[in-house]
């Protein structure tokens, strides 16, 4: 088997920032929104639910088509930062992380949100009347109490965004050292006739790549749970 | 402390309604379980928002359905223990105990002053997860403490609690409240622990406040005096036994009088006073007695006293068996 190439090299380096963008993209409204969707009742909580969990439920074309509408080049959303701050989304990595980190949101929600729904109220209250805010409850107890399902909830929203095709194929396209993360780079090797041994070696350092980030998660939860009597989050 | 409550609350199929006007600066809510009695306690610590009414302490309006006021709980400075004692888990016992202080709220007294009188110290390092029921009371009540709040609830703080643990916190919610200066109220079903911290009562069933007054001002109702006296109803006194000072309680029906000091009874302790009330409540009469230093209550029939010639201001002689003398402290 020949060694790894440079462009595989920079697929895998790729795919790992295009994780890392999209695991920082998602992690504040994924956490507000798993708080917002655990703890509030509010006009309109369906519908925010829905648009959020969509991309769970439709295909990855779809959303990557529905991203091209929104943040193309003559997208509303698109066009405004174009205009504005000079920004293109489409054909960089950074759209490929943002197309990752739409994917990877309904599981990050889902998770912190769980964790929230198990975080007991009776516990909130008792900061309430030793005179906390609720944005201290939430920074102080909520967050913290919630912390491995917010651990868990950015693990999988890493994965997701190892694994996401469909939406960053055509939402950021196939570009080679832009684009094309590994799970692109596997497909676009398997279409090239010869190249089956580049899609094995690919396929083996994706497979490294989310083993690596499994080892990290489950670190961080032994941590969590030997630190829990002793280790005092900062305040 | 001024507490005026006028509040009404309706939560599924049960309605709160209650007014309460004192001036006191302990108070005891008393009640059977389900009565609303926690409910109340919510709704002046803001943590349940009632439907219509009023709600003030000392001047401060708190709740008032017609000016659209609501005052948070975080900004009531109000304290509350809970029954189930809602220590942080994340956190380490000290950490609890400090997670209500702020710089603004220095002065009353100290983290040093509050680990001494609740004797928390062998407790500060220890993991809050691993502490005893009695000591997770301890710990809440001295964190309700150093947040230093205006007025303190107590909601069945000691019924979780065996009664050997009880005897762990009751002593210090009396040392609290007279050492500290600082204005109570404490919630439970059970009316001695009430009465060892104050005699000033609000009455509560069904969701309604049957009763207010003084101990002795509720005694002369007849529906406050049955509800009580199935509860445990009981006056303090104070004896010696073995030539120790102990406070007792003892139950009206436990107490015999006679008007001489009778020679060769079983009844192992006396005490002379005067009877300053009878008051009539059907088969019994009840017995208000003043001696040098009570006030005591005492169950009698009609025969004894026309037999005895008891009447207001006539002296007595107390019995009590020594298996009825309920120690404390």
């Amino acid at each position: 088997m020949k060694s790894i190439s440079p462009a595989e090299w920079t697929a895998l380096l790729l795919s790992a920032k295009v994780a890392f963008g999209a695991v920082a993209a998602v992690t504040l409204p994924g956490v507000l929104l798993g708080w917002l969707l655990a703890r509030k009742n509010f006009y309109g909580k369906v519908l925010v639910e829905s648009l959020v969990y969509a991309p769970l439920v439709m295909p990855p074309v779809v959303t990557g088509y529905l991203l091209l509408v929104l943040c193309g080049r003559n997208g509303p959303v698109g066009g405004w930062l174009g205009r504005t701050f000079g920004w293109q989304l489409i054909f960089t990595w950074q759209g490929a992380a943002l197309a990752s980190a739409v994917m990877a949101l309904p599981l990050m929600v889902r998770s912190v949100r769980l964790a929230v729904e198990l975080v007991d109220r009776r516990l909130e209250e008792a900061a309430s009347v030793l005179g906390y805010s609720p944005w201290r409850i939430f920074l102080n107890i909520t967050l913290p109490l919630a912390r491995s399902g917010i651990f868990a909830g950015l693990l999988l929203a890493f994965a997701r965004s190892l694994g996401e095709f469909g939406a960053t194929i055509t939402f950021a396209g196939n570009i080679q050292g832009v684009t094309q993360t590994l799970p692109l780079a596997i497909y676009s090797a398997l279409q090239m006739p010869g190249g089956e041994a580049a899609a094995a070696r690919l396929s083996v350092l994706s497979l490294l790549l989310s083993l690596m980030a499994l080892g990290f998660s489950e670190w961080l939860a032994r941590r969590a749970k030997t630190g829990r009597s002793t280790h005092a989050p900062c305040r | 402390m001024h507490l005026a409550v006028d509040i009404s609350l309706r939560q599924g199929g049960f309605t709160l309604n209650a007014s309460i006007d004192c001036w006191s600066s302990a108070l005891g809510v008393f009640g059977p379980s389900g009565s609303g009695k926690s409910t109340l306690i919510r709704v002046i610590a803001g943590l349940a928002k009632p439907d219509s009414g009023y709600l003030e302490l000392d001047g401060d309006v708190l709740f008032d359905s017609e000016n659209r006021i609501w005052v948070p709980p975080h900004l009531r400075g109000i304290g509350v223990v809970f029954q189930d004692a809602r220590l942080f888990p994340h956190w380490s016992t000290e950490k609890n105990l400090r997670a209500g202080m702020t710089l603004e709220t220095t002065g009353m007294f100290s983290f040093e002053h509050i680990v001494k009188l609740l004797e928390l110290q062998p407790l500060l390092k220890r993991s809050v997860n691993d502490l005893s029921g009695g000591e997770k009371q301890r710990v809440a009540l001295g964190r309700a403490l150093l947040a230093h709040p205006r007025l303190l609830l107590m909601d069945e703080p000691v019924s979780g609690l065996d009664a050997k643990l009880k005897e762990q916190i009751l002593p210090f919610l009396a040392r609290v409240h007279r050492e500290l200066h600082l204005p109570c109220i404490l919630v439970s079903h059970d009316l001695p622990d009430i009465l060892r911290l104050t005699d000033r009562l609000v009455l509560v069933r069904d969701g309604m406040v049957c009763g207010q007054n003084t101990l002795e001002g509720l005694v002369t109702q007849r529906g406050a005096f049955d509800m009580m006296r199935r509860s445990g109803l009981m006056s303090f006194v104070s004896l010696e036994v073995d030539g120790e000072p102990v406070r007792a309680g003892v139950r009206p029906d436990e107490i015999m009088l006679a008007n001489r000091p009778v020679e060769g009874l079983s009844a192992r302790y006396r005490k002379p006073g005067v009877i300053v009330r009878l008051i009539d409540h059907g088969p019994t009469i009840l017995c208000l007695i003043d001696t040098d230093e009570e006030r005591l209550m005492a169950d009698i029939t009609p025969d004894a006293v026309r037999e005895l010639g008891l009447k207001e201001g006539s002296p007595v002689w107390c019995f009590f068996k020594a298996g009825a003398v309920h120690s404390f402290d």
